[in-house]
């Protein structure tokens, strides 16, 4: 092995190191309960606000239990795979690996690997994995690292 | 005309005035109210017209000390013309950023179509501009920032077009001098977005010989002003700077990363009353799709532009890490509109994609009944219920007080007023149009003036009749007037 490699190799290994002991946070509740009592009050203050003046066809297409229970789960959706959440999770480097792994499979078109690592983020939501989702950002930031040292 | 319809300009015409007609539409009433900054910027103007002083009495400062703070000159020189036109209100405030906005979604079409050489790239991204949550907020009232992006897209566009004129390269230094000196954040961003510009397009710029020299002494003067105030140009951005904090590097980071954030972006928005509609992000959700292809494609291609657009997207969040709190979708503007020229990018790909003609335009249909749900939600929430919930933000009820004040003047000998919602002072000078000559020998004393005294806590002391500008009350006596919001919530009494 070449001094180059070795080198390559600590290097690696120290980043897999922070990846793996960056200290993860508690993760917040935020699941299909929480989602579904947020709705009454919601269209309660949107009826309020929008009066009784305004026809309730527009009322009931533009504040609907439908679209206020999308718009909770997209929220709890986009809280576990913010990049922040990755930050806090992963690390910095947790971050750019995780983004890197995505950029590849998308590239190598392995859609079903895909799916899954997209659809997990909605583990908590059903409260399962609630308090492990933060490893899953270290579990695919390590995923990431190992293809790009295998491409490197 | 005719160059236009055979252009088939006239699609970039109907976009610009739908840009007009979505920044200059209630101008004047929604946001409900003039908010302090706005305020104190407009009567500066004011006074610069009337009396070429500040409110200070200084003459044409190149710094203007407002508020405890100091803000870049062009802040307050951009209003006046349009205060000089309209006279003292909210529609000639917000008349230079409604029509930067504007002129921005013009120059949106002419960036883009430089970047990629396709017509319809640049018509999506300029309409995608038009109607976008984040740009129409912002030129809704008077930020300085928007008055930056502005400058700083026709610098850029004139530098890419002085490629072939050479001589537009001492245009394009002026606009990139002018948004330097527009806002704080500005002092980062213009140097930190010209490092980038010169790292992908040095070829074309140092084929300008000498006449690069000028337009760099071009930049130099324009950064005299920052130079000659240099402690003054600091305590604003001291006050939000996140080297105060105990983790500066960690916060930094977060603040970085926040920016990015999908629930920023597409869900909540910026959790300041002023600059978001609640219940909307920053972008339509209906672009998500378009903004993953367009930034895999950019990635994917390699070239000199995706190169250089995907380094304005990595730069863009700095000036606003640096500062708290984040996410801040007023110093995060400098990402207009690289999302709206991503996204028209991420379209044009995906028209590009090779499948079945019959997938495709299920794709499209289902994108364009989102899209539809999406902006018709954003209109109804910013007209029918943005100026209700968020009247507090804009200081609404100020206009109102003043206008009682005025009724009732001549009835008292003092008038004092609680300095509970921050700075009363300066609405009276705006709302009365006071006269600057009459001000400025007493403006050190902001805790009164003419018959008005300001007070927090302790009533001042008065003499004679006074009447009482206080915060309701529960059991108040001898209140003689509610003053409301425009939602119908009291924010002042007046007592005898």
């Amino acid at each position: 092995m070449s001094p180059k490699t070795r080198m390559k190799i600590i290097i690696l290994l120290l980043i897999a190191i922070t990846i793996v002991f960056k200290q993860a946070p508690k993760s917040q509740a935020c699941d299909v309960y929480a989602a579904k009592r947020a709705i009454p009050p919601r269209i309660f203050y949107e009826q309020t606000i929008d009066g009784n003046n305004q026809p309730v066809l527009i009322t009931r297409f533009l504040h609907n239990k439908i679209g206020i229970f999308a718009s909770e789960v997209a929220k709890c959706y986009f809280n576990v795979i913010a990049p922040n959440a990755m930050y806090a999770g992963a690390g910095i480097f947790g971050v750019i690996f995780e983004i890197y792994l995505a950029y590849k499979l998308v590239l190598w078109k392995k859609w079903y690997i895909l799916i899954i690592l997209l659809l997990l983020p909605f583990a908590p939501f059903f409260n399962i994995f609630e308090n492990q989702i933060y490893y899953m950002h270290k579990l695919f930031a390590l995923f990431g690292l190992a293809v790009f040292a295998i491409k490197k | 005309m005719k160059t236009v319809i055979a252009n088939k300009s006239y699609l970039l015409v109907a976009i610009v005035l739908l840009a007009f007609f979505l920044r200059f539409w209630q101008l004047g009433q929604n946001p409900p109210g003039l908010y302090v900054d706005e305020v104190s910027l407009g009567y500066n103007a004011y006074s610069i017209l009337k009396t070429a002083h500040d409110e200070y009495g200084n003459f044409m400062p190149l710094v203007f000390r407002s508020l405890n703070t100091y803000n870049p000159a062009l802040s307050v020189y951009t209003l006046v013309p349009s205060i000089a036109a309209f006279q003292l209100n909210e529609f000639a405030v917000r008349f230079p950023s409604a029509l930067a906005g504007t002129l921005t979604v013009l120059l949106t079409y002419f960036l883009t179509y430089h970047l990629f050489k396709k017509r319809n790239i640049a018509q999506v991204a300029s309409l995608l501009l038009a109607i976008s949550p984040w740009h129409l907020q912002f030129s809704r009232f008077y930020h300085e920032v928007n008055i930056m992006v502005f400058f700083s897209i026709l610098g850029l566009v004139l530098l890419f077009y002085s490629f072939k004129k050479h001589y537009l390269v001492y245009l394009s230094a002026i606009s990139f001098g002018i948004a330097a000196n527009t806002f704080h954040g500005a002092k980062l961003w213009i140097p930190l977005f010209l490092f980038v510009i010169l790292i992908f397009y040095n070829r074309e710029i140092f084929k300008f010989g000498k006449k690069l020299i000028i337009a760099l002494l071009i930049l130099a003067v324009f950064s005299l002003p920052t130079i000659l105030n240099f402690q003054n140009s600091l305590v604003r951005p001291n006050s939000v700077s996140i080297f105060k904090e105990k983790k500066p590097q960690e916060t930094f980071i977060s603040g970085y990363l926040s920016h990015f954030s999908p629930n920023f972006l597409f869900m909540q928005g910026d959790f300041m009353g002023r600059h978001a509609v609640p219940g909307m992000g920053e972008l339509y959700i209906f672009e998500l799709p378009l903004i993953l292809i367009g930034l895999f494609n950019l990635v994917r291609q390699k070239n000199r532009t995706a190169k250089f657009l995907l380094a304005w997207f990595l730069i863009a969040p700095i000036p606003a890490a640096l500062a708290a709190p984040t996410p801040h979708a007023g110093r995060a503007l400098v990402f207009l509109p690289l999302w709206q020229i991503i996204a028209a990018f991420g379209a044009y790909s995906l028209w590009q994609i090779k499948i079945a003609k019959y997938t495709k335009s299920i794709a499209l249909v289902l994108l364009a009944l989102v899209a539809i749900y999406n902006i018709a939600t954003y209109f109804h929430l910013y007209y029918k219920h943005y100026s209700k919930e968020k009247a507090p933000d804009w200081s609404d009820g100020h206009k109102q007080m003043v206008q009682y004040i005025g009724q009732v003047y001549n009835g008292y000998d003092s008038i004092a007023i609680t300095k509970y919602y921050g700075y009363p002072y300066i609405y009276l000078l705006f709302y009365l149009k006071y006269d600057p000559v009459k001000y400025q020998p007493q403006s050190e004393n902001k805790d009164a003036f003419d018959k008005f005294h300001f007070y927090s806590g302790v009533l001042p002391r008065t003499f004679g009749k006074t009447l009482v500008i206080t915060t309701p009350q529960p059991n108040a006596q001898n209140v003689i007037k509610q003053i409301k919001m425009n939602n119908g919530d009291t924010v002042f009494v007046a007592q005898n």
